[in-house]
């Protein structure tokens, strides 16, 4: 047989199914995810298989379902929740911040959460600028919520059975426009090989998916497809570029960026977050620290809100143009 | 061995003359496939839908590609039979 | 309190904008989306959550406002904004993504602002209700009889902000309404399998307000719910909150399979019609006739060609001015 090729959200469901019929303690709830399979079809087929009492739809009540969560989680259960929008954090972020992410550290290690809060980011389809951001820097910030970002099937798979199966808590994003759904576009690397048994991809450990000389491109998420883009027309113009997916902001795999960056002597992250005081920001000074900057750059949301019209949208969001200028301008630099 | 056509089920609604498409194909040719596998899958309006294989053998051609109109009955695919 | 043959018209007509308003929404939102149906495609791409069927909620307490009350919505926002008289031209516009809608293109459908008409609507269910509150607290500081309301669907009721805001505009006795538009389903959820009561109108005598349930979709009935808690706000007796029963007819959003809707089921809510209802009623009272209906409506398409036609020939916004409006 050989290798069939999955969308992402299937990848998702499939881990999350797998881990259902090996654990009974693993449960899902969130809004929509029963009989809907979720908005972005992240728990497709779990509910005929599971039924509702482990594939619970809730109602919009986000405060209340992933506190519950965590409070399900401290009695050995291991749930699943699903966050629709990550951009709906501002509802539930109490529980969020300073109980699910802070219990274990305050209990001294006494009380475990294995928690996989799921969460759809991102923009590029024109939903405005309450339903398209990315924010995943600002839970990398504090202190307590492992992260987890993948850019393809193969990887969210893993991603998600290591998820499950840590018992700290896990913010696991997936961007709405790598599911490989029929409704939104999805760039056709996305999908990709998948094995059906269960397999794990370790958290804290970023992949070079492109090996280059000249300059590092340091990315994540949907900004992969777009930065492999761009390293193919500087491939035309004589640059080398290597390409670092992060895959997990927490743990942030710093060795392999600095590799890299010691390597190529030039970094340039490509985010589709806001620009300041995330995760560009953190990456210049990962390679600062270790002496390896040379030469920075960064393309990111240029710290505004994400807008709603075509020709806005397109000119906040990194693409492989604006990605393949800053990499020229950076060769272009003396030294 | 046969060449068998896959053909697009009728899971159209009352209107048979809107134009659907193919939104992922889970295998490439020349891949094995089982009988009842999905090979790919769907959509029509807002709707989408699987794919099987009808036979178990090899998917030798791929014949709609991924964003190309296609209705009820549309010929996507070519399976060589076991 | 009954409504006037003038009002009575007035919610006809409205009801008939709305529903073409959506209806021709539909049609747009669907160009550019074949053969594959694709969120961000077309002339008007991203979500759109359309109203159809749930126009009896906002002219049946829109008759009762002014253009100083001040109105909160939610994503699903076109009939409250077209019944508070948002400028039809310019709300267009912006769902077009165009230079001259409300917010220069940078809000879209479900984040209209005009300031003329105290209108806002917002993405996240259930943030209407402490704007709401905060609106009618400037009233009650400023000495005036404005009124604010507060639409959310049945689902918002769920949401902490819900639960927080009827307990404050109870306890400073705000000239606030919180109506509830009971459309049956948050997205696919279904009211029994995300509401702990029956009606959230019980939910008011856990804060000692007066607490309605308007059933039956119907403007009249509404009319007259919304005339008192209205009446009641103006006059500084405090808040009121309104369940009403409403039936949506399209999905949550364009998009949406409904896959967990019963077969048939919006075709039997259509047999229940508000404006066909109305319509046999206006006709009944002498009202109107064939030929004040057909004119009406031909007046109706005239205001939207005119509304569509300025959205679709508006020019877009320069990219750069996604920069602009950070801060003023």
């Amino acid at each position: 047989m050989s290798e069939r090729k999955i969308t992402m959200s299937k990848a998702i469901a499939e881990a999350i199914d797998l881990e259902m019929a090996r654990d009974p303690k693993v449960f899902v709830m969130g809004e929509d995810v029963g009989i809907y399979g979720g908005i972005f079809s992240s728990t497709t087929g779990l509910f005929a298989k599971y039924g509702g009492d482990r594939v619970k739809d809730t109602p919009i009540s986000e405060t209340a379902f992933i506190g519950a969560a965590t409070g399900a989680a401290a009695e050995g259960m291991r749930p699943i929740v699903e966050l629709m929008f990550v951009d709906f954090f501002g509802v539930c972020m109490d529980q969020i911040y300073n109980h699910l992410a802070k219990n274990t550290y305050m209990s001294g290690g006494s009380v475990k959460l294995p928690v996989v809060l799921m969460t759809a980011y991102g923009g590029g389809y024109n939903d405005a600028a309450q339903h398209s951001q990315s924010l995943y820097s600002l839970f990398a910030h504090v202190p307590g919520l492992k992260v987890v970002v993948p850019s393809n099937a193969y990887d969210a798979k893993g991603l998600m059975h290591t998820a499950i199966r840590d018992d700290n808590p896990v913010m696991y994003f997936f961007h709405k426009g790598l599911m490989g759904l029929g409704w939104m576009s999805s760039p056709a690397t996305a999908s990709t090989p998948v094995p059906e048994g269960d397999y794990t991809v370790p958290l804290g450990q970023a992949k070079v998916v492109r090996e280059g000389q000249d300059l590092t491109i340091v990315t994540l998420g949907w900004m992969v497809h777009r930065s492999l883009e761009a390293a193919a027309e500087l491939e035309k113009a004589g640059i080398s570029a290597e390409i670092i997916d992060l895959r997990t902001l927490v743990p942030l795999d710093r060795e392999t960026v600095i590799k890299s960056a010691q390597k190529t002597g030039r970094v340039l992250v490509v985010d589709e977050d806001y620009q300041s005081f995330g995760l560009s920001g953190e990456i210049a000074a990962t390679v600062a620290e270790a002496g390896a900057l040379k030469s920075f750059r960064r393309v990111a949301v240029p710290d505004v809100p994400i807008p709603y019209s075509r020709p806005l949208e397109q000119y906040v969001l990194p693409n492989p143009q604006t990605i393949a200028q800053a990499a020229q301008g950076m060769l272009e630099m003396v030294g | 061995m046969a060449k068998v056509v896959v053909k697009i089920p009728d899971v159209w609604g009352n209107n048979k003359d809107v134009d659907g498409t193919i939104i992922n194909w889970f295998y490439d040719e020349g891949a094995r496939v089982s009988q009842g596998t999905v090979i790919a899958e769907g959509m029509v309006e807002k709707v989408t839908f699987e794919v099987t294989a009808p036979v178990a053998g090899t998917l030798s051609k791929i014949l709609s590609k991924v964003d190309e109109p296609i209705r009820v009955g549309s010929r996507v695919a070519e399976i060589e039979s076991d | 309190m009954q409504p006037s043959r003038d009002q009575l018209m007035w919610m006809y007509r409205t009801m008939i904008l709305i529903r073409r308003y959506e209806e021709r929404m539909a049609e747009v939102y669907f160009e550019g989306k074949t053969p594959r149906f694709d969120i961000g495609w077309g002339p008007v791409p991203g979500e759109m959550h359309l109203a159809a069927g749930q126009e009896p909620v906002a002219v049946g307490v829109m008759s009762h406002l002014g253009d100083h009350d001040t109105v909160t919505g939610p994503h699903r926002p076109h009939h409250l904004a077209i019944a508070k008289g948002v400028n039809l031209k310019a709300m267009t516009a912006e769902i077009f993504g165009k230079k001259t809608g409300l917010g220069q293109g940078k809000g879209g459908h479900m984040h209209l602002f005009d300031v003329a008409k105290k209108f806002s609507c917002s993405g996240l269910v259930g943030a209407g209700f402490p704007p709401a509150l905060g609106a009618a607290l400037a009233a009650k500081m400023q000495g005036k009889n404005w009124v604010a309301v507060a639409f959310a669907g049945e689902g918002a009721a769920n949401q902490g902000s819900f639960h927080e805001s009827l307990n404050l505009a109870a306890l400073w006795k705000l000239p606030v309404i919180l109506v509830i538009e009971d459309n049956s389903y948050g997205i696919s959820v279904p009211k029994a399998a995300s509401t702990a009561v029956p009606t959230n109108a019980d939910r008011a005598a856990a804060y000692g307000i007066p607490g309605a349930f308007v059933p039956n979709n119907d403007p009249v009935a509404v009319f007259e719910a919304a005339g008192i808690a209205v009446e009641r706000a103006r006059q500084g007796q405090g808040p009121s909150l309104l369940e009403i029963k409403t039936d949506r007819y399209f999905g949550h959003f364009q998009g949406d399979p409904e896959l967990y809707r019963p077969k048939g089921e919006v075709d039997t809510l259509k047999g229940h019609d508000p404006i066909a209802r109305l319509r046999t009623k206006l006709m009944e009272g002498g009202v109107l006739s064939e030929d004040s209906d057909a004119a009406l409506r031909k007046a109706v398409e005239a205001e939207l060609e005119e509304a569509y036609a300025f959205a679709r020939n508006s020019p877009y916004p320069e990219p750069t001015e996604a920069l602009k409006h950070v801060f003023v």
